[in-house]
């Protein structure tokens, strides 16, 4: 196993210090164990708070987006593990400007149970939270089941409608119904072709054969729906692709953007492969291209393969995707 | 034994966390082989921080000396485990008097809505191959128990068999709740990594509550 690292325990710790020394000028931490990351300059009194929380090891996934037009704020757990309800909590007081707070993250177990608590302990001081869970994984359960689906690099999209929502000073109940209005528009599915290894076990958790791939697979390694042989980049967009237009159809006159997510090891390159393929077969069907994202969004550590995520837009949507943000991890303006 | 003191219940909880500590590697091994390989690594720094915390702060109520366990865990460990372990702790808090000691049926009503709480939070049910396996048949036998004798030694032997049992019966199932699920038919044969971590904590009660008795209080 090779791995850039020093000790395993200061894996995230260490990280955090990198950023921070980084984007200081932008960023801050709220407490000495630099576990939840906020913007420096205070949000608009009256803005509706827009915050996130996960585990580490899917960069630029979840903190990445705290800047302008996106979040204010992300609690950042262990390799692959949701941060305490407490440091949650401590999040939501702190992006709260009077307006409530949009709690917006990844259907994963102890994010909701976490996030669920820390909405209870702020509910007893009269703080309004809302919660939207994202769940656009295809390949995580079939459609009969979304509403237990994995979130994954779709939530990408949602952060910028949602921080796009809040800036036009919707309240807490707009801006969470225009996500989710955006989130019942995205799907996204995924391959891989290698493992990730998490730094303090020290290898790789699963195995993928060397001329393999697994479609579907999780960003933690979760086992995808079809192990197959290494095929052409074009088949591996078709497969893909294939499986979310069966899920949410798409018809001639549609507008999408797409993103062409890198898991972490894969060359920009491959992307664009993948990305000449959808817009091909997307053209083809009378279908248009807004604003792609091509690179690498939501992370799964080293592991090598991409994933594709089609977000059907609308009037709305396509302004709130428009909107200009700049975080130290994203921005639109170049897109 | 028809109380336990304070200063009792602090010596089961440290060795219950000093347990805890020492297995972590046989948890990491578990949880590498059917979750992501966190939750022994979790626990240690939980009930690592549980021990500082023990080991600084003085206590005096049965009520205040667990819930200050649980937000302890809750704090400082993260994760799905750090919620479920907290919410175990604390989710029955109103029953434990705010006394110096507590009696039999005072600590089956605490953890037995503590089982209830984690249910609740987890949305999940005995069955689905999770640290409610061990809780629950831990909590049945603590009760019936309590039932018969009002004897906290006898109880908390009762509790650490109950989730032993438990634990064991985990091994064949198969798992429906949590990250491991998503490694279903290849957690059959392994224990759940939180339910071992629940039978070592009933394990150090019973173990340490059998030194306590005939102590001077």
């Amino acid at each position: 196993m090779k791995k850039i690292m020093n000790d395993p325990n200061h894996f995230v710790p260490e990280v955090m210090e990198g950023i921070l020394m980084a984007y200081g000028d932008r960023i801050k931490f709220l407490d000495e164990d630099k576990k939840i990351l906020v913007r420096n300059a205070p949000a608009r009194k009256g803005k509706v708070g827009i915050v996130t929380a996960g585990g580490s090891g899917h960069l630029p996934v979840f903190l990445g987006y705290v800047g302008d037009g996106m979040l204010d704020g992300c609690a950042v757990g262990d390799v692959f593990a949701s941060p305490s309800a407490k440091k949650m909590e401590e999040m939501i007081r702190y992006a709260d400007q009077g307006s409530g707070v949009l709690c917006l993250y990844g259907n994963y177990g102890g994010d909701v149970m976490n996030f669920e608590m820390a909405c209870e302990n702020v509910m007893f001081d009269d703080m309004e939270t809302m919660q939207v869970l994202v769940k656009d994984d295809v390949a995580s359960r079939p459609i009969t089941e979304a509403e237990h689906r994995r979130g994954v690099a779709g939530m990408v999209y949602a952060f910028k409608i949602a921080g796009a929502a809040a800036d036009d000073m919707c309240s807490l109940k707009e801006v969470a119904e225009i996500t989710q209005e955006a989130l019942d528009r995205i799907r996204t599915m995924g391959f891989a072709l290698s493992p990730c290894i998490v730094p303090k076990a020290g290898k790789a958790t699963f195995e993928i054969g060397e001329d393999e791939l697994e479609l579907g697979m999780g960003i933690h390694g979760e086992p995808g729906i079809e192990v197959c042989g290494m095929m052409e980049a074009d088949r591996i967009a078709d497969k893909v692709l294939d499986k979310i237009l069966e899920d949410m159809p798409l018809v001639d006159g549609d507008e999408v953007s797409v993103m062409i997510n890198g898991l972490g090891a894969t060359p920009l390159e491959e992307l664009f492969l993948l990305y000449r393929r959808v817009y091909r077969r997307l053209s083809k069907r009378g279908i248009s291209v807004y604003m792609p994202h091509i690179g690498e969004f939501a992370t799964s550590m080293e592991m090598a393969g991409a994933s594709i995520t089609i977000f059907k837009l609308n009037e709305r949507l396509r302004k709130y995707l428009r909107v200009p943000a700049n975080t130290p991890f994203y921005t639109n303006l170049n897109k | 034994m028809k109380k336990i003191y304070v200063k009792e219940m602090r010596r089961l909880l440290l060795c219950a966390a000093d347990k805890i500590i020492e297995k972590e590697p046989y948890l990491t091994e578990l949880d590498m082989a059917i979750g992501d390989g966190d939750h022994g690594t979790g626990m240690k720094r939980g009930f690592t921080a549980l021990k500082k915390m023990l080991e600084c702060e003085e206590f005096r109520e049965m009520d205040t000396l667990c819930k200050a366990v649980g937000v302890e865990l809750l704090k400082s460990m993260g994760g799905a485990s750090g919620v479920i372990f907290g919410t175990m702790f604390l989710g029955g808090i109103r029953y434990l008097p705010h006394e110096p000691y507590a009696d039999c049926s005072q600590l089956v009503q605490w953890l037995s809505e503590g089982e209830a709480s984690v249910e609740r939070r987890g949305k999940t049910k005995p069955g689905q191959k999770t640290m409610l396996d061990a809780l629950m048949p831990a909590v049945t036998a603590m009760g019936r128990s309590c039932r018969s004798s009002d004897d906290i030694v006898r109880m908390l032997q009762a509790g650490s068999e109950g989730a032993i049992q438990g634990m064991e019966e985990s091994k064949g199932m198969r798992s429906r709740a949590g990250r491991s699920k998503n490694f279903r038919e290849e957690t059959i044969g392994l224990p759940d990594p939180g339910a071992v971590s629940t039978s070592l904590i009933f394990e150090a009660f019973a173990e340490e509550i059998k030194k306590c008795e005939g102590k001077e209080r």
